[in-house]
């Protein structure tokens, strides 16, 4: 059982892990399967838009235009286009030489 | 990046969340925290988010599980069921953070009258949330 959060008024809140717990007791091995795949599938849209804020910021500081850009990494502008707006998933070389160009690096951290 | 908002769910929202299938669950909890949650009050000027009034929010999920994973820029696991869904999560931005009222199916009941009724209870847990600070 969880501890609900009460206010004054007896309103029942949850936290979200509370939330969680209580939502998620009653799926099956399956549907924690089937979850896991779509989480999976969030979180590599997080990482795209990570990505996609990080080129529009470097870009801005450094001054420069997404054609600009386009010519020092060596793809096109459309390509810089859809990769601030999170919609592309670049190639990891991709993602190095624009992150070099914008005086960027990738960096791997634990959850 | 600004930080993401904290949530706080009802009682209420938890009991009609696990009124509908499980892959909706899944979907709409994900869509919640990655697109309600993640894009805070600033979703306001997206079609996910419609005004209700008195700092009531529907956050509006429709389609088909494809069509609404793509709208959020995610791409549908293979093997995913592509089942129908249409909920409207009633919602508010308080100082606490995000507060998750109401999750109506309303594939299931329609619109109308029963949508109403939902919106006016929402309302009524949103005041009876800001009188007990």
């Amino acid at each position: 059982m969880i501890s609900y959060m009460k206010t004054e008024n007896s309103l029942d809140l949850l936290t979200q892990e509370e939330h969680d717990r209580e939502l998620m007791a009653k799926w099956s091995p399956e549907d924690h399967a089937a979850n896991r795949a779509l989480t999976l599938a969030f979180e590599e849209r997080a990482q795209r838009l990570a990505l996609a804020n990080a080129v529009k910021r470097g870009r801005s500081s450094l001054q420069i235009s997404q054609r600009a850009l386009a010519k020092l990494v060596g793809i096109s502008t459309r390509d810089v286009c859809h990769i601030e707006q999170g919609k592309a998933n670049p190639t990891l070389t991709t993602q190095v030489k624009l992150l070099s160009v914008l005086r960027l690096t990738l960096a791997i951290e634990a959850k | 990046m600004p930080e993401p908002y904290s949530a706080k769910y009802t009682s209420e929202y938890l009991r009609q969340e696990q009124d509908i299938p499980v892959l909706i669950q899944q979907v709409v909890r994900l869509l919640v925290l990655n697109i309600l949650i993640g894009g805070g009050p600033a979703l306001a000027k997206t079609p996910w988010l419609k005004p209700l009034g008195q700092g009531l929010w529907e956050f509006r999920i429709g389609g088909s599980v494809h069509s609404v994973l793509k709208r959020a820029g995610v791409e549908s696991p293979s093997r995913l069921g592509n089942q129908k869904l249409l909920i409207r999560v009633f919602c508010a931005f308080e100082e606490e953070g995000v507060l998750l009222i109401g999750c109506y199916n309303k594939l299931r009941f329609g619109g109308g009258r029963p949508q109403s009724l939902a919106i006016t209870r929402a309302r009524k847990v949103l005041l009876t949330f800001r009188e007990g600070r």
